[in-house]
């Protein structure tokens, strides 16, 4: 059984207006029935445009922000209806590593104090020694210098600082860590130190991630399985180098075509997916399927009415759309001006 | 030899680093406070206020409320004795010396000023704080909490402060605590209003919810993270009520719902006392108004210039 497992998850943020007396005019409909399942020790990598509800679905699994229904099911545990003091002490085993390591650590803290702030919480090493003593491993872990106890976070460069939300991850021995963007406010050189540290922390601690991202390479690199969202739903699910070769529904089709590819020959040749518009309000989201407002696949039937359930269609590969066998197949194609092939290389 | 040379760095590391402690926020805000000019002049401007308004009996050359160059007023001419080397800025209409009345006067706005925006601070910060807090802690019954407090608030936010503090000083008639107590009521909203907003603000913030997501417990989380976050422009506020304050206890004393009397001259007094002489004698009511606006304007000075210290995002 896996570690966390995520049952048609939802989040509804209410719209509220009103003086004294709020009334609620509408919902964001922000995280809508989402599933996924990540294994003890894998890696789970979450990828989708911003808005599309990734970071939301995060928090919700660490129930930072109010779950409207679902289930999140962490090692036998309900994490969703769970309350009050209970919550307080589960939280220990699910940490979160931030976007913005400099908005994630509160600037009037040392860092030795950020980082023994979740152990005084949790009752845990209560001798200060031994404390001092597991926190100066852990800075040893995430590659900090000893000295960097007594300094504020304004004090250190962008990827320190993200080695500090990592070792205030580490310091409480969670199983499963979120990471919210983890790299995307670090320079590119910077990233992949963060990234390879985190899969060097995983390697050696056996950690579980739930990894969210917008960046399609840091995702391929790090992840066991990816999920696409779209619009607050899952749209694809498959191991990452099976996504990769073969994606197979019509906005993964898009986003992998974005990516490009590093040899001009190919480059110039390959077919691009341009889907037009922008996401559509989440306060507001289209019928049936979600996409179909977008799709260069669309069909006159069934998409703007009923909404694609996720279906097993190969090895661990998950689609949402009625029509993802005959796109396969070659039987429907895409409306002309979306897919824009080798017309560079014909120019040139 | 790499390892030579790395050992070679990592002394240099290590000397380069090693008084090196953590320096806190406000050291930071403290140093770039001192390279600003404009916050210098300030603090200095205050500083003089400040002095002079504490040494000013030893100041004052003569006796404020002493009228004794009256017998040189000629009241049907308007001649009124200008600066001169016994009486550097003249006299007054009554034949007081003006430099000891204005210098004695500094002490009344001092107080006034202090006094009433540590009211205001104090009661407005318990308020906002309460507010902020139930908001923080307890979920929908704090919401409620929150919304009641916050309306009355609204409500007082939205008397104009003059009056308010006209019917203050009307209700517990004339003296000096009326003044101070009419303008630090004034102030209460504002920074009520202001320190939960802040409050507000920093409860979104990243860093508390990765204090919840460590499992930090809520009270803690409002009272080591989102509280001391918040404080900074609640200061920054203070330093700029201390010049509204004065300038509004200035403008009750004009208006006569001051406690000044003939012993213990005011600022706003006296320029009420200087306009039965502005034809003749214009420099009567300058030099009070240039008083009053020299001390407001070190103090928002200064306010201004922590404003742009404290703030993390104008700093570079």
């Amino acid at each position: 059984m896996s570690l966390l497992s995520v049952r048609d998850l939802k989040v509804h943020f209410p719209i509220k207006r009103g003086v004294l007396f709020d009334r609620t005019i509408g919902h964001v409909y922000a995280v809508d029935g989402v599933s996924l399942d990540v294994e003890r020790g894998g890696t789970y990598g979450l990828v989708g445009e911003s808005g599309c509800g990734k970071s939301t679905l995060g928090r919700a699994v660490l129930r930072l922000v109010d779950v409207t229904s679902g289930s999140v099911e962490f090692d036998g545990k309900d994490l969703a209806t769970l309350k009050g003091e209970p919550l307080r002490k589960e939280r220990s085993r699910l940490q979160m590593v931030f976007q913005d390591p400099m908005s994630s650590l509160d600037p009037r803290q040392n860092v030795e104090s950020i980082l023994s702030e979740g152990l005084a919480a949790h009752g845990m090493i209560g001798d200060r020694k031994a404390r001092r003593a597991h926190i100066q491993q852990t800075l040893d872990a995430v590659g900090l210098p000893r000295g960097a106890l007594s300094r504020y976070p304004h004090e250190f460069s962008g990827g320190q600082r993200q080695r500090i939300g990592i070792a205030r991850a580490l310091v409480l021995k969670p199983d499963v860590i979120i990471a919210d963007e983890p790299v995307s406010a670090l320079d590119v050189s910077v990233q992949a130190q963060v990234i390879n540290l985190l899969e060097e922390l995983q390697n050696d601690l056996g950690l579980t991630y739930l990894v969210i991202a917008h960046d399609l390479a840091v995702v391929r690199h790090i992840s066991d399985t990816i999920g696409v969202m779209y619009l607050g739903g899952i749209v694809e699910e498959a191991p990452s180098d099976v996504l990769y070769v073969s994606p197979r529904h019509p906005y993964t089709k898009a986003l992998m075509s974005a990516v490009p590819v590093p040899d001009p020959e190919v480059e110039d040749s390959r077919e691009r997916v341009l889907l037009k518009g922008d996401l559509p309000s989440p306060a507001n989201p289209p019928t049936g399927c979600r996409f179909h407002t977008r799709c260069p696949w669309r069909q006159e039937t069934r998409c703007d009415t009923e909404r694609p359930e996720l279906t097993l269609v190969g090895d661990g590969h998950k689609v949402a759309c009625h029509w993802a066998a005959e796109i396969e197949a070659g039987e429907i194609q895409p409306k002309s001006d979306a897919v824009v092939g080798a017309t560079t290389a014909e120019v040139a | 030899m790499s390892a030579k040379t790395d050992r070679i760095d990592r002394l240099a590391e290590l000397t380069a680093r090693k008084d090196e402690g953590g320096h806190g926020l406000w050291y930071e805000a403290f140093r770039r406070l001192r390279r600003n000019p404009l916050a210098m002049t300030g603090a200095v401007i205050i500083l003089l206020f400040v002095l002079i308004a504490i040494l000013a009996p030893w100041l004052a050359p003569h006796d404020p409320a002493a009228q004794t160059w009256l017998g040189e007023i000629r009241g049907a001419e308007g001649f009124i004795p200008g600066p001169r080397s016994g009486n550097w800025l003249g006299v007054d209409g009554l034949g007081r010396d003006e430099l000891s009345r204005l210098i004695i006067g500094s002490r009344q706005s001092l107080l006034v000023g202090v006094v009433a925006t540590l009211l205001g601070f104090t009661a407005g910060a318990i308020l906002g704080g309460l507010s902020g807090a139930f908001l923080g802690m307890f979920g929908k019954a704090g919401r409620w909490v929150d919304s009641i407090l916050m309306r009355f608030n609204d409500m007082a936010l939205a008397v104009p402060s003059l009056l308010l503090a006209i019917s203050v000083a009307t209700i517990l008639g004339q003296g000096l605590v009326t003044v101070m107590i009419a303008v630090g009521v004034t102030q209460i909203p504002v920074f009520a209003r202001l320190l939960r907003g802040s409050m507000l603000a920093q409860s979104h913030s990243d860093y508390v919810l990765a204090s919840t997501a460590l499992g930090v417990r809520k009270r803690r989380i409002v009272l080591n993270h989102i509280l001391p976050n918040s404080m900074s422009p609640v200061l920054v506020q203070a330093t700029l009520s201390l010049a509204t304050a004065i300038i509004e206890a200035a403008g009750l004393s004009f208006l006569g719902l001051g406690g000044a009397n003939a012993a213990n001259p005011e600022w706003g007094v006296m320029l009420a006392d200087s306009q039965q002489y502005l034809a003749t004698n214009l420099r009567l009511a300058v030099y009070p108004a240039v008083a009053i606006i020299i001390t407001a304007l070190g103090f928002t000075l200064l306010g201004e210039a922590m404003r742009e210290a404290l703030d993390p995002k104008l700093r570079k």
